[in-house]
């Protein structure tokens, strides 16, 4: 089943960062809240745009989850949770 | 090479003070990503997929050894020990922290560099043939002229928010080696009754809406310079469109008025300021003509037979790099080295630190201290003493930048693509390293000839796909990495756009179609002699449709 997760770019690097369920943020998708309802993930998504100083432009995207497993959607969020995929580029 | 005067470096100090002031009001909650974009793109900070992403400008692509040095300080220090060459010939690094972005710029600062309008719609970077003051058929070495209008455009008041970003390029010589005609303006440096001066090209550019410069000038005088491109930039920022940001480039305004309905503007804009403080004076012009002397070169016999000879060797990889690498230089006794930054299976222009080191050593004992970026993501030794280039490429051997493809097919330029990118749609390095693995085979790579290939993961062509001979776009299909084949480009003098092929291909299959329509063009061309891009325009795209899609 597919759920929301709210992620955006660690301000003090860029680096990408999730939201959880108490408003702080992890490095681990799989981590983070995962929420089914989109009033849920509106709440958390206007809780992290409150948050500018730690994140930079917060957005939701959807993740399956499947027991302890939870992986994004989209090709792009996948490699922005895993790093590149050439991460040894020299 | 240039060097600031007193106003340059307060120019260059004061504004890394005020980002500093800048990135210390953003993280202490004081102002907000929007506020502050705008502030950090106007010195080159951009946000990607995994971090922060700084381009650094290199004007022209020339380097001193003492910046190649803290370019490498500042990849070791403040990144993850590489940076990446550009199609602007800036260098981009891929990691650095907010926090440190102050200090990197004010290490940059102390040799002379900077990352201002590297981002933002204003002009960027202006490149150059990089062979600028070392090629045999060149007219006039460009890079005065890309100092003079660095110097005019950098801060420029009514320039600073142009409808999008503006890209110049000028070349001296007859090949064009600075694909000027995919720029917003290409300025080739001609002669006329005994006069220098300048073919003036514009609305070139990639991008969705590719297109190849239309003339607006035959011959600009050289005391004209300033003034008729800041004409060219006044029509363009008066009437280009801002309600649409992909119809936005001056491509578009030179599309929608015609060549000549453009030049008309032009030319009654120029006639009003032609005559004013932008004239170029000779006094001017000799002052920083003055920073691009020639080298104290010493005097040689002629090279060219010994360097033909040492290539005929029984050392096959030293005769390789000799005949792939090594160009011919116009003071005799010596050569030019093109240094590879595309190693099998590498990251097309990715250099690390250690490379960067050893390239500024190199430099020093070999090449006067100088090194040249390429838009191509090489970099260029532009003046080796001919009778120590086997040295030079053991050294380079010993780094990894000595690989002999330099003009072949693994001489790609790709972008950074999906695995960087916001932008991107697709991966571009992923496909690069499986293309230069396969194709690893110094004889066939010879027997192709020159040949250009050129990669983008997204319709932006930062990697330029539409003028390689062939180019491979990236695209997203239901969340799934795809590649369109293009065959035909060309950046060079004989510049043209590549056609689409046909449907796109699956990540897996995109290797395998390239090496048909290699092995197509082995098969049916009509001697080695007929380049990749001669057979295309002959036979069209017919046959390689036939080859690529019969079975399907």
């Amino acid at each position: 089943m597919t759920r929301l997760i709210v992620t955006g770019a660690a301000t003090v690097d860029g680096r990408p960062i999730y939201m959880r369920r108490d408003g702080s943020w992890v490095d681990q998708l799989s981590k983070a809240a995962a929420v089914d309802q989109q009033d849920e993930c509106d709440a958390l998504l206007a809780r992290a745009r409150s948050d500018e100083g730690t994140v930079c432009d917060p957005y939701a995207i959807r993740v399956t989850v499947e027991g302890e497993s939870v992986r994004a959607v989209s090709f792009r969020e996948v490699i922005r949770a895993g790093g590149p995929t050439v991460a040894a580029t020299v | 090479m240039y060097q600031y005067d007193a106003i340059d470096q307060q120019i260059v100090d004061e504004r890394v003070a005020q980002f500093r002031d800048q990135v210390g009001r953003r993280l202490r909650g004081e102002i907000t990503e929007n506020e502050f974009k705008p502030l950090r793109l106007q010195n080159g900070l951009y946000m990607q997929m995994h971090a922060y992403m700084l381009r650094v400008a290199i004007p022209y692509g020339l380097l001193s050894s003492e910046q190649v040095r803290k370019l490498a300080h500042i990849a070791r220090t403040y990144d993850r020990g590489y940076g990446h060459f550009t199609t602007r010939q800036n260098i981009q690094y891929n990691w650095p922290r907010l926090v440190d972005v102050p200090d990197i710029l004010a290490e940059l600062a102390s040799v002379q560099m900077h990352a201002i309008q590297t981002s933002g719609n204003c002009v960027r970077n202006t490149t150059a043939d990089h062979l600028a003051g070392v090629a045999r058929d060149e007219i006039e070495d460009p890079r005065p002229y890309c100092e003079i209008i660095r110097q005019w455009s950098t801060f420029h008041p009514e320039f600073a928010f142009l409808p999008r970003k503006f890209k110049i390029a000028v070349t001296g010589s007859r090949s064009d080696r600075a694909a000027v005609r995919v720029h917003d303006i290409g300025l080739r440096i001609v002669e006329q009754n005994g006069e220098r001066g300048f073919e003036v090209l514009v609305g070139g550019g990639l991008g969705r809406t590719p297109r190849v410069t239309r003339k607006i000038r035959e011959f600009l005088p050289r005391e004209h310079l300033l003034s008729y491109i800041e004409a060219v930039l006044r029509v363009y920022n008066q009437h280009g469109r801002r309600d649409n940001k992909y119809k936005a480039r001056i491509k578009i305004l030179v599309d929608a008025l015609g060549a000549d309905g453009f030049r008309e503007q032009v030319e009654a804009e120029w006639a009003l300021i032609k005559d004013s403080a932008l004239r170029l004076t000779d006094e001017e012009f000799e002052r920083v003509r003055g920073h691009f002397a020639p080298p104290p070169y010493r005097t040689l016999p002629d090279s060219d037979g010994a360097v033909a000879a040492m290539s005929l060797g029984t050392d096959r990889g030293f005769g390789n790099w000799l005949k792939q690498n090594v160009k011919p230089h116009k003071v005799p006794g010596y050569s030019i080295v093109i240094v590879s930054c595309k190693p099998t299976g590498g990251a097309p222009g990715d250099v690390t630190a250690d490379q960067l080191d050893g390239l500024a050593n190199l430099a020093e004992t070999h090449s006067f201290g100088k090194i040249t970026v390429t838009h191509t993501q090489n970099a260029v030794l532009a003046d080796v003493e001919s009778s120590r280039l086997r040295e030079v490429w053991q050294r380079l051997t010993e780094l990894g930048l000595a690989n002999p493809n330099i003009g072949t097919v693994t001489d790609m330029i790709a972008c950074p693509g999906l695995d960087y990118c916001n932008l991107a749609n697709a991966r571009s390095i992923p496909v690069a390293q499986r293309i230069s693995t396969t194709l690893d085979n110094a004889d066939y790579l010879y027997d192709l000839g020159d040949l250009s290939l050129k990669i983008s993961g997204c319709i932006n062509a930062c990697g330029h796909h539409h003028v390689g001979n062939i180019g491979i776009l990236g695209i997203d299909k239901s969340g799934e990495e795809f590649y369109q084949l293009m065959l035909g480009g060309s950046a060079g003098e004989d510049a043209s756009l590549g056609k689409i092929i046909g449907r796109a291909f699956p990540s897996d299959e995109i290797v395998e179609a390239l090496e048909q329509v290699l092995a197509l063009y082995i098969e049916r061309r009509t001697s080695p002699e007929e380049s990749f891009v001669a057979f295309y325009r002959r036979v069209g795209a017919a046959p390689f449709k036939e080859r690529l899609y019969a079975s399907a």
